[in-house]
């Protein structure tokens, strides 16, 4: 029975739909609730293995999702801020990535391209939930909110970039990728927006979903093709018609609809089926030890920064905490690990746990001991614009010194 | 007494029986009333900003109903009904919300929309009753 396609489609949507009755009774996100639902049907419930076409509609769960996640920024804020976004982010990337990779390798014993994946795995952030952190108390629309939401999607694209390109093969098909992916983000917003405009609103049979999932496919096609990650690809898409999303939220929704009921449950329920508890137990140690190395390798790369950039410390712990959490990116990462046979089952089951764990802790802490009021989030807008206009003007760079939120 | 009545109200069965009861009672003892939704809060550590978006519209839309559902009793009764939204708990809220503003009675309906779950869990009405510091009506 437990061979017939039917049967075990119904397994995994049972606990799809278990998943989202729990996710909506606690408050919980559906995709953690779909992870802890893997854990507990691969440890509890016998299910250890998956089929050609489960593995396949997980991919497109990442790869949708992937497209989501870049097509979530919302441009204006990014350039707002860009360059304090970017070394923020940038920095929240580069430090936890060089730093875990290092540990790992050199402390844990991990070969390269496994400590590269854990370096991977724990330099992402996640730019939703900072996001729904602070939307809770009207956060997400002061002047720092922007910033750090901003910051948070470099971070990501700087994760994408590493996840991209460390494990490709520079060959005549990594070129032909490059090529046919720049043209296809020079061309994309305006033929998004022209079938939006001319076919979208009113088509029963969603020629603008049709659209994106085609390029989203064929560029990961591409993509593995070079021996390169579809995600890539997937960002970028996102990145490059978040200008479209941004006026037409219809077709946002459509996509969600379509990758939450369909896609994405397949690869949560999936990559929450690896992870093995007594590997669990055994790396209790291991997987704190990583979470510090995350939380502290952000705070080296982000604090200072933060404080450079006139946040007060309060800001700045607020900043550099929301910087250390992460959950999409990583677990995407970490399985990719375990799909190319990179990491074993149990270098999975650490780094999931720490992205967790990452999810979780660092937005408590934020939370219960570092929340800004809107008032001064707002007031850092205007002292960094007052800070940037003073340092252009020469004649004034000696003379002024801000040093209090007004 | 019960210069202050709050309301838990959802648009339930139950909680527009407890309105009307709280009606009566206003009436009689000219009370003030206020109808209290309480929304759960935004899914914690989301997969999309939209998830969080999506769940911000939908509580939005949900509190505009129950408004314009207030806005109707109140003009039929000829009473008026204060309204307010807090995210949380729903328990937790309704007993912090009527110590914080010195409510002198709670009123509830006996089900809510937690049938099922309540259930196995213990309904609104039991946390209530058993942790509010003022008098708790329960109407069935």
């Amino acid at each position: 029975m437990l061979e017939n396609i039917w049967f075990i489609a119904a397994i995994w949507m049972a606990l799809a739909f278990a998943a989202s009755i729990i996710s909506i009774r606690l408050g919980v996100s559906v995709a953690l609730i779909e992870i802890l639902l893997g854990v507990a049907a691969g440890n509890f419930l016998g299910l250890h293995k998956t089929t050609e076409w489960i593995n396949f509609l997980a991919m497109l769960g990442s790869g949708v999702l992937t497209f989501l996640a870049g097509a979530e920024i919302d441009p204006a804020s990014l350039k707002a801020n860009l360059r304090v976004s970017f070394l923020i982010g940038f920095l929240s990337f580069a430090l936890p990535f060089a730093g875990v990779w290092l540990f790992a390798q050199f402390v844990l014993g991990w070969q390269l391209h496994q400590a590269q994946i854990a370096g991977i795995a724990l330099s992402t952030t996640s730019v939703a939930v900072v996001y729904a952190v602070m939307i809770e108390k009207g956060l997400s629309n002061t002047a720092l909110g922007k910033m750090i939401l901003a910051a948070c999607f470099i971070t990501d694209f700087g994760t994408v970039l590493a996840l991209g390109i460390l494990f490709a093969d520079f060959n005549i098909w990594m070129l032909v990728f490059i090529v046919v992916m720049l043209i296809v983000l020079w061309f994309m917003p305006r033929w998004t927006r022209a079938i939006v405009l001319r076919m979208g609103a009113t088509r029963v049979s969603e020629p603008e979903v049709k659209f994106i999932l085609f390029v989203l496919f064929f560029l990961g096609g591409l993509a593995t093709t070079a021996k390169s990650e579809a995600v890539l690809p997937a960002y970028l898409v996102g990145l490059v018609v978040a200008g479209v999303f941004v006026r037409d939220k219809t077709l946002m929704h459509r996509m969600r609809s379509i990758a939450f009921a369909m896609f994405t449950p397949f690869y949560f329920l999936k990559a929450g089926l690896y992870v093995s508890l007594p590997a669990l137990w055994t790396a209790l140690g291991v997987i704190i030890v990583l979470l510090l190395l995350k939380i502290v390798s952000k705070v080296i790369g982000v604090w200072p920064f933060a404080l450079a950039a006139k946040m007060r410390p309060r800001e700045a712990n607020y900043t550099t905490l929301l910087m250390a959490t992460g959950l999409t990116f990583g677990t995407i990462s970490a399985l990719f690990g375990l799909n190319n046979n990179i990491i074993d089952q149990t270098q999975y089951t650490i780094l999931v746990t720490v992205v967790i764990l990452s999810a979780i802790v660092p937005t408590m802490i934020a939370q219960q001991f570092f929340q800004p009021s809107t008032q001064t989030m707002e007031a850092w807008g205007r002292l960094w614009s007052r800070s940037k206009r003073t340092n252009s003007r020469p004649e004034h760079r000696a003379q002024t010194k801000e040093t209090s939120y007004v | 007494m019960y210069e202050r009545i709050l309301v838990g109200y959802d648009s339930s069965d139950g909680a527009k029986k407890a309105l009307e009861h709280a009606i009566l009672l206003a009436k009689e003892l000219r009370s003030q009333i206020t109808a209290l939704w309480v929304r759960g809060s935004l899914p914690h550590y989301p997969e999309t900003v939209d998830e969080v978006e999506e769940e911000r519209e939908s509580a939005s839309d949900f509190l505009q109903k129950l408004t314009k559902e207030l806005m109707a009793f109140s003009r039929q009764h000829a009473v008026n009904i204060h309204a307010d939204s807090r995210a949380g708990h729903p328990a937790k809220t309704i007993v912090d919300y009527a110590k914080e503003n010195d409510f002198h009675l709670i009123v509830l309906g006996h089900r809510g929309h937690s049938g099922l779950w309540g259930s196995f869990l213990g309904h609104t009405t039991d946390k209530v009753s058993e942790n509010a510091h003022c008098s708790v009506l329960i109407v069935r």
